[in-house]
């Protein structure tokens, strides 16, 4: 089923976020096994996937895209370098314009439409009313810099990679829903740079692997990963910048309220080769959904369990699970009988 | 959405030096995706007895999604690409080519850039000069060629960009001197090499020898599969055998038999193709493997490298 | 406190060796790093060699926002005559030496072009996560933020770009919590 959007929920102070039951149906649920392990698991992003599906399209518009386009909005206006475009990528800037609007305006007809006669362009986003007519490749014709007006209309943050010398390079991107890094800080690093803090990752040669295949990503087969993690309350900003701000919510957790404070954060990262620039988009499109809901899926709670049950000390530490993290298995031993 | 493949119909055929003919490809339907300079296609080529699978760089505007042009200069040895595409197709054919790669991409952050371009070795460096005029960068052009046989597009270079275009006509006698040019930059220059191995590995033991900084140099070679002897190569998983015969590479003998390899420079440098060898030796040809992963022995590059002996296994 | 996995965005320093096929060979350092490179500054002819000695005041935040200072206009100049084929040697302390590094790479030098003698002392320049203030010379975890006055654990996740090791509030989840600061490696 397609999800509509709905009207503004938020995602800090009351936290009023929701999934409907068609939102849950749909969820990206990221364990293919009963243990959880770092690894690479790329795959083709084959377009169309299945329909109403997440995979469905190059770019996920579901029922939350009024809440995360607002959400993204306040960040914005708490932090401007929350958003940052080298000048050397403006060029990649104007390829993801031009990914995001053909997508968009092709997958979701109803929603967003776009008219094109050589360079000049006009676009419509109904859901946010904007119509504005510009000419491609110029930012003085955006009334914003062109990072910042096709980040402010998709959901998910979205870094672009400059490659060279054979690897990639974290030089444009606008990131206001990280699961914990730093745009600002991490910009300009190298691909194994900005991998630095991920615990185990390193020895086993992942990155080297990994490297070389999204250096080679050609145009037109886009590829894509699962994430995930766990975040306290329907938080879509746990950046590094506002850690004082939701870091003392994971003393919040008791065994009573454990199912709906708790959520599994999902990032569908999908990698996308941009035309004229050669600079590789990085979307990481988050999905939350509470303890409580995801047990609705009987398959789910019990996999869940036995993920969390065994997950490495590593990765409990790495993932900022510690404090909580006996309470969650606790809570979904329920599901799982047998363990 | 994703693309695989792009229907293409040759929109017209024209010979631009004596040995090298350019084609024009249209879209069959829909559009074109502009493309960054310095990318390629692989053009698939339905030759009989068995088709053929070459890479060529785009050397139109790169944000001219209308039509791609490219150029194929004829082999000597020719194991039947480049032939076929000279002597078989006609203007008003079909073809068939994969969406545009980049493993020679221009870095923006070069305060001037320095072409060497070899006979056919110029189609790259068409897409990239639009590009570097369209963002005021400094550039010189150095293109080496032999009039009898290479030079297309000399003449109408010359004119666009007056004395920023060097020719050599080996031909006419007229030599490059490396070490000259090499040694007379401005720092922070970015080298760009496209031609055969010879000239790159010349233009690199000139470049290190003057004290240039290697990441400064790019290079992209012809590196279209050679020739070998036949063998058989066995799959593990399924035990079958298959015949490569002397023309045929080893990744176009595993795709006729309708195995997916990866693949994407289809000239032994960017990685995409390795496959693991179980059993027998192979007979490494590749840019891509290091030294230590050539020694142990247990891997290939199946786009350009065959067995040195009779029989391969391959873990595919 | 939480004990660091060995982050990869740390910057290793390898033995610094002379660049035969350099046709100038410029060292800058500190008056304390300069030992470190004395052998290789007595191995090149006076004629091949340029050598820039900073105190360690001048090379304190060597290069500032605006690039203003002393000591960037003095390297600045000897880059720019600096030929294509030149051998960068650095000594110092480490975020000196990445400032110069940054200095080097603006005005078109190579990253093999350059090379870093292990840092004199262990002090950190830090970026706090928060603010993004710069606070230098930093000696011990935790430290307390110039800008926001948070108080900061030292990662080991480093930039090159801001020539900063990264700092995250260490109390967040429990502000009552005030560890004691460790002395950095």
């Amino acid at each position: 089923m397609r999800m509509s959007p709905k009207p503004i929920q938020s995602f800090r102070g009351d936290f009023t976020y929701s999934n409907s039951p068609g939102a849950i149906a749909r969820f990206p649920f990221p364990f293919p096994e009963d243990e959880y392990m770092y690894s690479v698991n790329i795959e083709p992003h084959v377009t169309p996937g299945p329909e109403g599906s997440v995979f469905e399209f190059l770019f996920d518009i579901d029922e939350h895209y009024l809440s995360e386009m607002h959400e993204r909005d306040l960040v914005l206006k708490e932090n401007p370098k929350r958003c940052l475009a080298m000048p050397h990528m403006d060029q990649a800037c104007w390829d993801l314009i031009e990914r995001a609007m053909t997508s968009l305006s092709t997958d979701y007809p109803q929603h967003f439409t776009l008219q094109r006669e050589g360079d000049s362009w006009t676009w419509e986003n109904k859901l946010l009313n904007l119509k504005d007519s510009f000419t491609f490749g110029d930012s003085s014709t955006l009334p914003l810099p062109p990072m910042e007006y096709i980040g402010r209309q998709l959901q998910g943050d979205i870094a672009l990679l400059d490659q060279r010398d054979g690897d990639l390079f974290l030089d444009a991107g606008i990131v206001t829903c990280p699961a914990d890094w730093s745009l600002a800080f991490d910009a300009g690093m190298s691909f194994k740079e900005w991998h630095g803090p991920v615990p185990m990752a390193h020895g086993m040669g992942i990155f080297d692997r990994a490297l070389k295949y999204l250096c080679a990503i050609p145009q037109g087969r886009p590829v894509r990963r699962l994430n995930w993690t766990l975040t306290i309350n329907a938080r879509m900003d746990t950046s590094p910048e506002t850690y004082s701000e939701w870091g003392a919510d994971r003393l919040s957790v008791t065994p009573e309220n454990v199912a709906d404070k708790v959520h599994l954060r999902v990032e569908l990262q999908v990698l996308d080769r941009m035309s004229r620039s050669n600079a590789l988009m990085f979307s990481i499109r988050t999905y939350l959904i509470s303890l409580r809901d995801l047990s609705t899926n009987p398959e789910w709670a019990k996999r869940m369990h036995r993920v969390m049950k065994d997950l490495k000390p590593e990765l409990i530490e790495y993932k900022g699970l510690t404090r909580y993290h006996p309470m969650v298995v606790e809570w979904l031993s329920q599901f799982d009988p047998a363990n | 959405m994703t693309i695989d493949k792009i229907r293409v119909r040759v929109d017209a055929i024209e010979q631009v030096a004596p040995l090298i003919r350019e084609f024009q490809l249209v879209p069959v339907d829909g559009e074109l995706m502009p493309f960054s300079p310095g990318s390629h296609v692989i053009v698939e080529m339905p030759d009989q007895p068995r088709s053929h699978r070459n890479a060529y760089s785009l050397l139109s505007e790169p944000r001219d999604a209308a039509c791609y042009r490219i150029a194929v200069r004829l082999q000597e040895h020719s194991r039947g690409g480049s032939r076929f595409m000279h002597e078989q197709v006609k203007v008003g054919d079909e073809l068939a080519i994969t969406p545009p790669a980049n493993l020679f991409a221009p870095n923006w952050g070069a305060r001037k850039h320095l072409l060497i371009a070899g006979g056919v070795g110029i189609t790259p460096f068409m897409s990239y000069l639009p590009a570097l005029q369209r963002v005021g960068a400094g550039f010189e052009l150095h293109y080496l060629f032999r009039s009898k046989q290479t030079g297309a597009y000399r003449q109408q270079l010359a004119s666009e960009l007056g004395e920023r275009c060097y020719l050599y006509d080996a031909d006419e006698g007229i030599r490059c001197d490396l070490g000259e040019l090499l040694g007379d930059q401005p720092r922070g220059t970015h080298i760009y090499i496209c031609g055969p191995q010879t000239l790159i590995a010349g233009v690199q033991e000139v470049a290190q020898a003057l004290g240039w900084p290697t990441s400064h140099i790019h290079f992209e070679a012809f590196a279209a599969p050679q020739p070998g002897y036949p063998f058989e190569v066995e799959l593990n998983s399924s035990g079958r055998t298959l015949a490569v015969d002397g023309d045929t590479s080893l990744l176009e003998a595993l795709e006729d038999a309708g195995i997916a390899v990866p693949s994407l420079c289809r000239g032994g440098v960017c990685g995409q193709c390795k496959t693991r060898v179980v059993a027998g030796e192979p007979d490494h040809r590749d840019q891509f493997l290091t030294a230590d992963e050539r020694a142990e022995g247990n891997c290939i590059m199946p786009c350009v490298s065959r067995a040195a002996g009779k029989r391969l296994v391959l873990d595919l | 406190m939480t004990i660091e996995p060995l982050i990869k965005s740390r910057p290793s320093y390898g033995p610094v060796t002379v660049q035969i096929n350099a046709k100038l060979h410029l060292f800058i350092c500190t008056a304390e790093g300069q030992s470190a490179l004395q052998t290789l500054i007595d191995a090149i002819p006076q004629t091949q060699r340029q050598l820039l000695v900073f105190s360690a005041t001048d090379a304190r935040g060597a290069v500032d926002e605006k690039g203003h200072s002393l000591l960037a206009e003095q390297v600045g100049a000897a880059l720019c005559d600096a030929p294509l084929a030149t051998a960068i040697y650095l000594s110092g302390p480490e975020a000196f030496m990445w400032d110069l590094r940054n200095l080097a790479r603006s005005v078109g030098f190579a990253d093999e072009q350059i090379q870093m003698c292990e840092p004199v002392g262990n002090a950190r320049r830090l970026f706090c996560t928060h603010c993004y203030a710069i606070t230098e010379e930093v000696s011990h975890s935790p430290q307390t933020c110039s800008g926001c006055g948070r108080l900061l654990l030292v990662r080991d996740h480093y930039s090159k770009l801001h020539a900063a090791y990264v700092g995250v509030q260490i109390n967040a989840e429990d502000p009552a919590e005030i560890p004691e600061p460790e002395a950095l490696s």
